[in-house]
């Protein structure tokens, strides 16, 4: 039960991107497609369960002055492996998320959550932290990439929708991306307006 | 001829492929210290700093450490650590020569490690083929310098345009985040003008 | 002094010491994975811009020249017509695009005339830039998912960017026309591309396309360079 409740809390009360506002900048880069965003997903994910699962078995050995650099070590050496695996048996994947594989590293809600939360668990509990964690990172970025890949290139995972109808390419673009987030994040605010009222 | 191309590059990491409103990154500092136009100059001039910064050493430890002893795939790690160490140092030495300049620049430096602008200018650097190229730490600094001035620019725009929406009436539940959003796109519509621009 | 400085540094380089042994480990695993990968593409590439129907065989692989005090690579194929011997070139050429490098393999005959390109690098934007690479499909997300619609279409090597490229002429300057996406049986946008010596961009990445091009115009400047330094040499031999 409290597992769920850590899964639940992932993906809708303190959803990474949607609640927060953190870890924006592979929510708007990547999503250009829903097949990139869900291979982004599964890379984050990836990275955020290990590295949870890694800083929380290892908590009582870091002195706790050094222990960023520690983190961001082990967070950089799992994007590496991440990086790798998808050079060798993905290569079109790591092409088109491209330079936002290393940049794993530097997104907040990694570190943030073994800051916050794996240093201080255990084990067991920072696993289903970092799973709801990706599935709320996963969430939000499926949702904008819908939007955006239906809206600005009239197509569904890689496949033509409406043959002969022009996309407003705008929407693949970075502004596109600012308008969409900006607009789901609209809509969850009203939900959110709605349910205390 | 090498000074148009500097002048190129320069010109088109700041308008043609502004960091923040083209490329989408270093968005959470973009978010974060976009309220105020003092803070935004303070965060602006720090990343400027340390993204020149970063482009030399990285450029120097990816040419002749990674590359001689083929440990290329060590990139990302190698990078990380050095902006980390890089900002520490840099947040030390303004501490104990110039406290004026610490009390401005202070609470920024230890939040620019995760900014991921950084991380991605030094490896965009490699990825551009500088390593290879003529003059190419030359270059890499350039883009470098003209990375952070790109953010430093998107960070004042958006700083000027939300100090006069503190006063505008905007509906409740767009407050925060997503009319933020909406003025970044608003922006990034505007940079996208310069996209296809010669030189 | 010990507890200060040297712990904490002691117990950094264990991590990082941990962190690069299992990557070294790993790296060891994809590495030959993934340069198999790059030759293979390579090799997919020379294939697509000198196909085997061209009658073109390739005869020297990879021959190096000194161009202004760089090396250049590049192949050389051959085919027999008639008593008549008729010399390609191909060679690999990269630009900056609008993000990141543009890598792309360019084959042209003697007269330097295009036999066809291939992208065989570009980290450009899904939708734009990335459409260089697009295969002209005709089936759409309905079809493939209802199963409906030409399940058969021939397997393509190149894309419609690329295949317009076919029959440019290099000694002159390349055109860029705004004129959508090229569909290969349109004779008459062909005819068209073909008299103006253009190409059709990819509709809002004209920097993309200018990129392509530009490579191109760089890597015959190269080859011309490398052959005119080749050609003596070869009068002689032939003496």
């Amino acid at each position: 039960m409290k597992y769920l409740q850590l899964i639940i809390n992932g993906i809708w009360h303190r959803n990474p991107v949607l609640i927060i506002g953190i870890g924006l900048c592979p929510t708007l880069a990547v999503t250009t497609s829903v097949s990139n965003a869900l291979w982004m997903t599964l890379a984050a994910t990836f990275v955020l369960v290990s590295s949870n699962i890694l800083v929380s078995s290892i908590k009582n050995i870091v002195p706790s002055h050094i222990r960023i650099p520690i983190f961001i070590t082990i967070i950089a050496a799992f994007v590496i492996v991440v990086e790798l695996t998808l050079k060798a048996f993905q290569p079109e994947v790591d092409k088109a998320l491209g330079i936002f594989i290393p940049l794993i590293v530097v997104n907040c809600i990694i570190l943030g959550r073994a800051e916050e939360f794996a240093q201080k668990n255990t084990i067991i509990s920072s696993l289903f932290d970092g799973i709801g964690m990706g599935l709320g990172l996963g969430f939000a970025l499926i949702l904008l990439a819908l939007f955006r890949e239906v809206l600005g290139a009239n197509k569904l995972l890689g496949y033509t929708l409406f043959p002969g109808m022009e996309p407003s390419l705008m929407m693949i673009m970075a502004p596109g991306a600012f308008f969409t987030l900006a607009f789901i994040l609209w809509a969850m605010n009203a939900i959110k307006y709605r349910q205390n009222k | 001829m090498e000074i148009k191309v500097l002048f190129m590059i320069l010109i088109s990491t700041i308008f043609i492929n502004n960091y923040v409103l083209s490329q989408m990154l270093g968005l959470c500092p973009f978010c974060g210290v976009s309220k105020k136009i003092d803070s935004a100059i303070g965060m602006g001039v720090a990343v400027i700093f340390v993204m020149g910064m970063a482009s030399f050493i990285t450029y120097l430890a990816y040419k002749y450490l990674l590359v001689p002893y083929e440990i290329v795939y060590l990139r990302t790690l190698t990078f990380i650590l050095i902006i980390a160490s890089l900002v520490q140092l840099v947040e030390m030495i303004i501490e104990k020569t110039s406290p004026p300049l610490y009390q401005a620049l202070g609470i920024f430096l230890p939040l620019i490690t995760t900014n991921c602008a950084i991380l991605g200018v030094t490896v965009l650097n490699i990825e551009s083929g500088f390593i290879t190229a003529e003059l190419g730490l030359l270059k890499t600094v350039v883009q470098g310098i003209g990375a952070g001035i790109g953010f430093t620019l998107a960070l004042l725009l958006m700083a000027g345009i939300r100090e006069r929406l503190e006063a505008a009436d905007v509906p409740e539940n767009l407050k925060g985040l997503p009319i933020t959003f909406i003025v970044a796109g608003l922006l990034a519509l505007a940079f996208l003008g310069f996209s296809g621009m010669k030189i | 002094m010990f507890r200060t400085i040297l712990k904490p540094a002691l117990i950094l380089s264990i991590i990082a010491f941990l962190a690069s042994f299992t990557l070294s480990h790993i790296n060891r695993i994809t590495r030959p994975e993934i340069e198999k990968r790059l030759q293979m593409k390579k090799d997919e590439a020379y294939a697509a811009v000198l196909p085997s129907h061209s009658g073109y065989v390739i005869i020297e692989k990879g021959k190096k020249a000194l161009v202004d005090g760089r090396e250049f690579q590049y192949t050389i194929a051959e085919k027999t017509e008639g008593d008549k011997k008729i010399k390609a070139y191909a060679f690999e050429t990269m630009k900056s695009g609008y993000s990141g490098v543009i890598r792309s393999i360019v084959a042209v005959d003697e007269n330097m005339k295009l036999l066809g390109i291939s992208i065989i690098q570009q980290s450009e934007t899904p939708g734009l830039g990335a459409r260089a690479k697009e295969m002209a499909s005709t089936g759409t997300f309905f079809s493939h998912f209802f199963g409906s619609g030409s399940q058969n279409e021939p397997v393509k090597t190149q894309s419609w960017f690329e295949e317009q490229f076919t029959g440019i002429d290099c000694t002159k300057k390349i055109g860029i026309l705004k004129k959508g996406e090229f569909a290969t049986a349109d004779e008459n946008l062909k005819k068209e591309l073909i008299e103006k010596n253009s190409v059709s961009a990819i509709t809002g990445a004209t920097i993309t396309t200018k990129a392509v091009i530009d490579g191109i115009a760089e890597g015959i400047e190269l080859l011309k360079k490398a052959l005119e330094a080749e050609n003596p040499q070869a009068e002689v031999k032939t003496q």
